[in-house]
């Protein structure tokens, strides 16, 4: 009886320790609009969000659109996207914005993102790869 | 027997139960370690607002070094500020908020980009002796320009803005260097700032990115600042490439005349990254007619001891054009980021000939993104 409580307490622990989320396995998609099929490369979309890349091949103004901080899918995307160097993004920005350049605009929801990309050719962002749906292109898969 | 094997029974059961608890809390301690939340990246933090008022023009943001953004009409009101405290060798202390300067960053259209920036120099001074001083019209157009970007590699900025020459001048606020002091190659040489136009752009190799600039100073500043007294003329360029792996190189050149005369600069810049390690260096040389040539140079290790605090130190030797003698600084001190956004710095300076362009002294200051 002793032992079977014991593993009931043993089990509950090992449970309740396990990950809240999944975001270190989240897979994520890097989405824009639908009439844009070229894949794009990790670097290049580093740059993109670094906003020193601003407009696509046909000279459309680039918008990058993140996530809000602290969701699963903007940790994920800050550590496949930028890695090491993250901690050096919030110089970077002071940098920027000391020349008038602001970091990207952020939505609320992963429907948001994908209602704005889908709706703005010169859109891009990143959901959660299971909610990618037709109405928006992936451009690249990052896990 | 029975009772005996019983009590055995009892003991082992014990045990177990015991054990099972054991391993569970050794992987609870490793599981926790996993699950907890992470405390807040470095890159997360500048990003929230800390305040947010709704208006009819949408809600009023307020996000702590990236300024106030007003709605969706693509305006932001920013800025920075500057407190220095300074004790020159032979000299009393003083305390100066040096700096106070105002954005206005207005992007009404994604390729549309107008700046400006309205600073505020020496708005007071107070010495030992508890006497303060402000100066009268203290407050100068530092930039004032407006940016058309056609494509990634070309990009046109008219107005006045910085001269893009080497590293330090085109980011010398307060928050985003490491030092209170700053190198005499890079504020001495050139003018800061420019009014005229500049064609700048970025290309993109496999590895890096190549930016470049050109442009051609062909006005004056819009006010009379006693203390500018800026080229008749001048046109300069300047390329850099930036590779992925944490390096940069960069290499300036200026043509200015003055009075009839032209002369020119060139300049060479690098910077390599790799944490908790930066190197950040810079030469120029300028000759011509009208004076004697004048050149100098700087190298800036920093380590970053932890995340907010970082040991900076300096060399620079600087031959002014003339007859002043060349100075060798050597400048020691550290960077301690309060806030993201907030850094305290402290450094003393030690020269072989002291000047009062280059006095040796303490000095420490703190610097706020607003």
């Amino acid at each position: 009886m002793r032992a079977l409580l014991g593993a009931w307490v043993a089990a509950t622990l090992w449970l309740g320790a396990l990950p809240a989320s999944g975001a270190e396995e989240l897979e994520l998609a890097v989405i824009v609009h639908p009439t844009r099929a070229a894949a794009l490369t990790t670097e290049a979309v580093k740059r993109i969000f670094l906003k020193r890349q601003r407009f696509w091949d046909d000279g459309h103004p680039i918008v990058a659109i993140n996530q809000e901080v602290g969701t699963p899918a903007r940790e994920a995307f800050t550590r496949l996207v930028f890695g090491a160097e993250a901690a050096r993004l919030p110089a970077y920005w002071n940098e920027r914005y000391f020349h008038g350049v602001l970091p990207p605009i952020i939505l609320g929801s992963e429907e948001a993102v994908m209602r704005y990309v889908a709706s703005r050719p010169g859109a891009i962002g990143y959901v959660d790869a299971r909610h990618a749906d037709a109405s928006v292109a992936v451009v690249l898969r990052l896990r | 027997m029975v009772v005996r094997l019983q009590a055995g029974r009892r003991r082992l059961g014990w045990w177990r139960a015991h054990a099972a608890v054991l391993v569970a809390a050794l992987a609870t301690a490793s599981g926790v370690s996993r699950a907890a939340a992470p405390p807040l990246a470095p890159v997360e933090a500048g990003e929230e607002p800390i305040a947010s008022w709704s208006t009819p023009l949408g809600a009023l943001r307020y996000v702590p070094g990236r300024g106030l953004q007003v709605g969706d009409t693509g305006l932001t009101l920013g800025g920075y500020t500057n407190a220095t405290l300074r004790r020159d060798e032979g000299s009393e202390a003083s305390f100066n908020l040096e700096e106070l300067s105002l954005f206005v960053i207005y992007e009404p259209l994604s390729r549309l980009r107008f700046f400006s920036e309205l600073e505020y120099d020496d708005v007071f001074d107070i010495d030992t002796s508890g006497d303060s001083e402000s100066r009268e019209e203290s407050a100068t157009v530092e930039r004032l320009y407006l940016d058309f970007g056609l494509s990634d590699a070309v990009n046109l900025r008219t107005g006045i803005f910085l001269t893009p020459v080497g590293r330090w001048n085109v980011i010398h606020a307060a928050p985003l260097v490491w030092t209170t002091s700053r190198p005499l190659s890079t504020r001495i040489p050139f003018d800061p700032n420019v009014t005229g136009a500049m064609l700048s752009g970025a290309f993109f190799p496999e590895n890096g990115v190549v930016t470049y600039s050109l442009f051609d100073q062909f006005a004056g500043p819009i006010e009379g600042n006693p203390d500018f007294d800026p080229a008749d003329h001048s046109v300069g360029a300047r390329v850099q490439y930036d590779a992925e792996r944490g390096w940069s190189v960069g290499s300036s050149y200026v043509a200015a005349r003055r009075d009839g005369c032209w002369r020119h600069l060139g300049g060479i810049d690098a910077l390599w990254s790799l944490p908790p390690i930066e190197v950040m260096g810079e030469a120029v040389a300028d000759a011509g007619e009208g004076g004697e040539p004048q050149w100098g140079f700087y190298l800036q290790p920093v380590l970053a001891v932890s995340e907010r605090l970082a040991l900076v130190f300096r060399y620079e030797h600087f031959a002014p054009a003339g007859s002043p003698p060349q100075v060798n600084v050597l400048t020691m001190g550290f960077a301690f980021r309060l806030l993201p956004t907030v850094v305290f710095k402290s450094e003393y300076q030690v020269v072989d000939r002291s000047t009062s362009v280059a006095p040796a002294g303490l000095r420490a200051s703190i610097a706020v993104l607003l």
